[in-house]
């Protein structure tokens, strides 16, 4: 029997705010352990917490961007539990009335685009951070209170290759909305998953588990592919799922089963008494609206489009927005955007990887950039050329034609420069030429080279070859 | 209303709460009497009333994001009786050794 993966995703991402959801602690990673801390985010008696607005503006923010339904008024929950990673025993969250639902991420597939439906978008706290050793647990508060926002989809995911493709695209989303670092190895995006299988055909979801603990996109593909051949085999064998959360081990490739799980009506959820509801301000919305960036996909779109990229050209570039940015005013400046495609996926990140720097920090502005590439479209510098005076720009700030001077000068493509030398070179090499006229059109490649020789590699290859071709007709 | 031993139970472990026999009866015997308190709301007419989610009715409260200066580790850890270098130590609380067998 075959089976097929169902797939959903809950993303929680961390919004880029400045201070914690509820208080006015600094959000920062990697900071001495409970030092950024007060009485709020550590539930002492009598405090009052306040919504930080970036936070939802933030959110309200990726929610239009999603196309999620944005709720009229909506609330905080307390979700109430006991364990040592939130020192009030309960988290505040959205229950019943979610900021917003519904919305879709859309993806590329084997099969074409497809859309990954949400379930909905709510506003939450994140817990403190616990480090488990034989002699106890041990707390660092300056994580809890930091703002998070919940991305759920519903089960539309039928591949660990899709749940990637959908991160991906997520990932992008909010780095180009601004509202998510997305770093996710400091937890900044964080991903659980839950999976069934079910014989191809049959219409109801077969029972899910819950995978917790992936920390990068890879493994989230890793350990989805690992729990669907095990979920297969188990009821190849004859045997059942159980319903279960599960921990992802990335060293060992493999899951554990996380020993207990409440469920949701062991949470008691009920209204924050502490928080004011917010009803929703359809100016602030609209304003929202009328500011959000151009989105990753549609980017992609529009550089295939408009400059003629392959989809692998056109994605390698929008992965990052800033990397894009660099490419379109390059590509303007140029008017070649082929050109300019290239030399930024190859050359220029080639830099930034290197170094790991952002773009912003490339030691080639794309205005300087441009200068060059420029000049390799008139055909005044070969390829080869332009390559080495790339790398020379990358650690001076002389201007092109100094730099150019210096390696020797750039290309020569005047017919009238080079012809006196292809006429030296017929005169030196008569016996090759007399082969040639005998037939023999392989040994142009040899005139060639001795042309080539003689301008030092500088030469103009098509206008060289155009010469040689030129001077055989004219039987001179 | 009346209350199960069990159900008494079960909301003392989900506060991590051990309680003897005679204290899940005494607190048995508080639950009920609470909530057959809250049960009397249903004697009230509450047909034209609308649900609400809050006592007060204020809305949109906002502060802005601004940093303020947090306590400190010194202080935040003054007054816990259990500290390993800057963190709270509690007891181990999940245990997630177990690899699921195929």
């Amino acid at each position: 029997m075959e089976y097929e993966v169902v797939v959903g995703l809950e993303v929680h991402a961390q919004l880029a705010t400045r201070t914690k959801m509820f208080c006015g602690c600094p959000v920062r990673f990697g900071e001495r352990p409970n030092s950024l801390v007060c009485p709020i985010c550590l539930g002492l008696p009598g405090v009052l917490p306040v919504v930080n607005e970036s936070a939802y503006h933030m959110s309200l923010r990726t929610a239009v961007a999603l196309g999620c339904e944005l709720a009229s008024f909506t609330k905080f929950d307390r979700k109430n539990y006991y364990y040592p990673d939130l020192p009030k025993n309960y988290q505040i969250s959205q229950y019943d009335l979610p900021f917003a639902e519904g919305g879709s991420v859309p993806i590329s597939t084997p099969g074409g685009e497809k859309s990954i439906r949400l379930v909905r978008v709510h506003m939450e706290e994140d817990a403190g951070k616990l480090v488990h050793t034989p002699l106890g647990s041990l707390v660092d508060l300056n994580r809890a209170g930091t703002p998070l926002m919940e991305i759920v989809s519903e089960p539309d995911l039928s591949s660990p290759e899709e749940a990637r493709s959908y991160l991906e695209e997520l990932k992008r989303m909010l780095e180009y909305l601004e509202v998510c670092d997305c770093n996710m190895e400091e937890g900044s995006l964080r991903c659980d998953a839950n999976l069934s299988v079910r014989p191809v055909g049959q219409k109801e979801l077969g029972v899910k588990t819950e995978i917790k603990n992936m920390n990068s996109f890879s493994g989230v593909e890793k350990a989805l592919t690992y729990e669907a051949g095990r979920q297969i085999r188990t009821l190849v064998a004859g045997g059942v799922i159980e319903q279960a959360t599960l921990l992802w081990h990335e060293d060992r490739e493999e899951t554990s089963v996380m020993r207990t799980k409440e469920h949701a009506h062991d949470y008691r959820y009920f209204p924050e008494p502490d928080l004011s509801p917010i009803v929703l301000d359809a100016k602030k919305v609209e304003q929202i609206r009328g500011e959000l960036p151009e989105l990753p996909r549609t980017r992609w779109q529009r550089f295939q489009a408009d400059y003629d990229l392959s989809e692998y050209d056109a994605e390698v570039l929008i992965r990052d927005r800033a990397l894009a940015d660099y490419f379109e005013d390059l590509a303007g400046r140029v008017g070649q955007g082929k050109l300019a495609a290239n030399w930024v996926t190859n050359q220029v990140s080639a830099v930034l990887n290197e170094r790991k720097i952002p773009v912003a920090e490339c030691p080639v502005s794309s205005d300087r950039l441009s200068e060059l590439l420029l000049r390799v479209d008139s055909g005044d510098l070969s390829k080869g050329m332009a390559g080495k005076v790339f790398d020379s720009m990358l650690g001076s700030d002389a201007s092109l034609d100094q730099l150019i001077e210096k390696l020797g000068g750039g290309q020569i493509s005047d017919p009238d420069t080079l012809r006196p030398l292809v006429e030296e070179v017929f005169g030196e090499q008569a016996k090759i030429v007399e082969d040639i006229r005998g037939g023999k059109d392989k040994a142009k490649n040899a005139l060639f080279g001795k042309v080539m020789g003689k301008t030092r590699g500088r030469g103009n290859p098509e206008v060289v070859r155009g010469l040689i071709e030129e001077l055989l007709a004219s039987g001179s | 209303m009346e209350l199960e031993v069990s159900t008494v139970k079960h909301i003392a472990h989900l506060s991590r709460l051990e309680l003897s026999d005679s204290e899940l009866e005494r607190f048995r015997g508080q639950l009920m009497d609470i909530l057959t308190f809250v049960e009397s709301l249903a004697d009230l007419d509450l047909e034209s009333v609308q649900p609400r989610v809050h006592a007060v009715e204020v809305t949109n409260q906002f502060r802005a994001d601004h940093p303020h200066e947090p306590l400190g580790t010194e202080e935040v850890l003054a007054g816990t009786a259990d500290r390993q270098g800057d963190t709270f130590r509690v007891p181990v609380v999940v245990d997630t050794e177990d690899v699921l067998e195929d």
